[in-house]
């Protein structure tokens, strides 16, 4: 019925414009529990398309929850009529998107629309029950998971169907003392099915959430000053996604917000700086098969050996900055929102450095876990808060702090890495950017800067 | 739908508990503005239901896409199975006070019929990205119409029409190799060409101050610190 509608819509449209049209059927569950009590329960079920035409270089776009022919033809009457009557745009783009006809199968083993709400509560409570230790004040577990089935067309033809599923499983663990909270989070998600429940041991990551936790107890805050640090992959993924991968998608180039305009081929970081974004990672939470413009999922090297190498660009940034690089990266949050260019899995790839990374630092600061933070693409300032730190004195990890936040300039930063380890993980999480909210991973393996900006007291 | 369908809809019910229903139907329009020229025209109309359900004392929430009157129902019965896995952190009951009946916003309109003010922001982009040391001047002004008609098991009904406007303004000034940016933002139920002034003058005239502008020390202490903005203790 979903390939019906698009081939209607494929028939109203013209051969001088370029047109797509996303299906979106979503369902989604979110189970909130807080020490031991369940405070929230909630499932949510919803359908619905997004169309955009584009002419003479403008948009014109309209959706509706309505999923009929009629509707269709609606939407597209008045995506049209929002753009009549406008002056031509400097832009004469032409859009060529990337023919795929493929409908793809669930590659996931356990859906969680067959596991039962009951079998849901009790990983949630195995998590929960395993973080309550001795001197944590308080547990909170957050699950959600939610099935999107995508069928997206365009002008060109393409029809591409595939599912994604976002299981996820947050943990927050907070300890008390002399009126000062503190709190360190855990979370496991992937674009997967409930096997990801199964395959790990969630009772571990609730234990260490909490044993973490229990370390800031009394844990005083950081001097500020400008320190050598050493980030932990969580930290690592923050800054690659926040502080620079921000600023690779060409949304903002071409609007002129970023600070990577007209850098391509420049060197923007240390030698030993290779930053990737891949979305084929299999199972994990950013990935995808197609993005929302029909153009297949590819791994795209951002940046290497410390060269800006690449953008992520949709089908119209690809066509206006004349780089014939259409690497998928359009993502939208639902069928009614415009896909605009997005990270998926972005990290700092594994190095060679295989010695002490704490060793040949006198005095520094190793950030550990991402608590908040924000970045301006247009001037490349950022700012993050670490759930928290350790001091680091002649080489060795010593006392635990708090309080510790990393700012800068973000391509300063990027020049003072000297030393990238090789073991890589990726956190998961969510990333907003013009009110859309996208799954996404973060990460790297841990990496030593030099002469840094920290934040404390 | 109003508030007497989602009310019969209720009574209706055979569950033994408690239920709040609500439905929204949304529309709104927006423009964007990138580098001083539009790029992206937006309508779109939402219409989804909110079933809230206490059940010996747990509380679920299910939420859906509303077509028509059966749709509700099949909500409810969501709402009733999974109520009893539900928060027993919530209130016992629904609302028995009838709200303060709220007029309908007569002066929120869509964009399409906001054809005046439109053109102004459209304008004023246009001649601002083309002043001196402003590189990019990108804005998005939407105006949303949302209707709420609710109703529950204690008889209490509502229906509701609100309207609003959002403008954000996000500038990038540059001199030479210096670079800075600068943003406002305005929410509103209506708006005149006064506010649109305001909105952009201020979101470049941030950006301008800040070209040439210095990193903040680092200090080590306490420091005393002026909030500028009543805003900011949003």
């Amino acid at each position: 019925m979903d390939e019906d509608i698009i081939r209607h819509f494929s028939s109203l449209t013209s051969t001088d414009e370029y047109a797509d049209i996303r299906i979106g059927r979503y369902s989604a569950l979110n189970i909130l529990m807080e020490d031991g009590k369940t405070k929230e329960v909630s499932e949510s079920k919803g359908d619905g398309f997004g169309i955009r035409i584009y002419k003479q270089g403008r948009y014109g776009l309209a959706s509706s929850t309505r999923l009929t022919k009629r509707a269709v033809e609606e939407a597209v009457e008045k995506a049209r009529k929002l753009l009549r009557n406008q002056v031509p745009s400097r832009n004469k783009t032409k859009i060529e998107p990337e023919y795929n006809n493929m409908r793809l199968k669930p590659r996931w083993k356990e859906s969680t629309e067959e596991v039962g709400i009951e079998e849901k509560f009790r990983v949630l409570r195995s998590c929960a029950d395993a973080a309550k230790l001795k001197g944590i004040s308080s547990v909170s577990v957050d699950y959600s998971d939610g099935i999107t089935e995508w069928t997206i067309g365009s002008t060109a033809g393409n029809i591409v169907s595939f599912s994604e599923s976002h299981p996820r499983l947050l943990v927050s663990s907070f300890v008390r003392k002399d009126g000062i909270t503190q709190a360190v989070r855990k979370s496991i998600g992937g674009n997967i099915g409930f096997e990801i429940f199964r395959n790990n041991d969630l009772e571990k990551l609730g234990r260490t959430a909490s044993t973490e936790a229990l370390n800031l107890l009394d844990a005083k805050p950081v001097k500020g000053g400008r320190y050598d640090v050493v980030l932990d992959y969580s930290m690592t993924g923050v800054y690659t996604h926040e502080a620079f991968g921000h600023a690779t998608e060409a949304d903002g180039i071409v609007a002129g917000t970023s600070i990577l305009e007209g850098k391509i081929g420049q060197r923007v970081g240390a030698e030993i700086v290779n930053i990737i974004d891949d979305p084929t990672i299999p199972g994990a939470r950013g990935s995808f098969a197609f993005d929302q413009e029909g153009t297949k999922a590819k791994r795209r090297i951002l940046v290497g050996n410390g060269v800006l190498l690449s953008y992520l660009e949709s089908l119209e940034t690809a066509g206006i900055l004349d780089r014939n690089e259409k690497n998928g990266a359009a993502r939208g949050m639902t069928p009614f929102n415009n896909p605009i260019p997005r990270m998926s899995n972005t990290f700092i790839a594994p190095g060679d450095f295989d010695e002490d990374i704490f060793e040949d630092i006198k005095l520094g600061v190793s950030f550990y876990g991402f608590q908040y933070g924000y970045t301006d693409p247009g001037s490349g300032k950022f700012m993050f808060k670490a759930q928290y730190g350790r001091m680091i004195r002649n080489g060795k990890l010593a006392e635990y702090v708090r309080d510790a936040a990393l700012s800068g300039y973000t391509l300063d930063v990027l020049k003072r890495i000297d030393a990238v380890g090789r073991d890589m993980r990726l956190d998961d999480g969510t990333c907003g950017k013009s009110g859309q909210w996208v799954p996404v991973t973060s990460g790297g393996p841990d990496i030593r800067i030099r002469g840094v900006v920290v934040g404390g007291q | 739908m109003d508030s007497e369908d989602i009310r019969r809809v209720i009574d209706a019910l055979k569950y033994k508990a408690k239920f709040e229903i609500f439905v929204v139907t949304s529309s709104g329009e927006s423009i964007e503005i990138e580098k001083g020229e539009l790029k992206y025209v937006y309508t779109g109309d939402i219409s989804t239901a909110s079933v809230r359900c206490i059940l010996d004392k747990r509380s679920s929430v299910a939420n859906g896409k509303i077509e028509k009157i059966n749709d509700l129902k099949d909500l409810t019965e969501q709402a009733y199975k999974l109520a009893r896995f539900g928060s027993t952190d919530t209130q016992s009951d629904f609302s028995n006070k009838q709200p303060r009946i709220l007029s309908a916003d007569k002066n929120g309109r869509p964009i399409s019929k906001n054809k005046n003010i439109t053109d102004y922001i459209i304008k004023s982009a246009a001649e601002l990205n083309r002043s001196d040391k402003i590189y990019s001047v990108n804005v998005y002004f939407s105006t949303n119409s949302t209707k709420i008609s609710g109703a529950n098991t204690n008889g209490i009904t509502v229906d509701r029409t609100d309207s609003s406007i959002a403008l954000n303004s996000s500038v990038i000034a540059k001199d030479g190799n210096d670079q800075a940016s600068g943003g406002w933002s305005t929410d509103a139920v209506d708006i005149s060409k006064a506010d649109v002034d305001e909105n952009l003058g201020k979101a470049s005239k941030m950006a301008v101050s800040m070209l040439k502008s210095r990193q903040a020390p680092t200090v080590r202490g306490q420091l005393q610190i002026l909030l500028y903005n009543p805003l900011y203790f949003c």
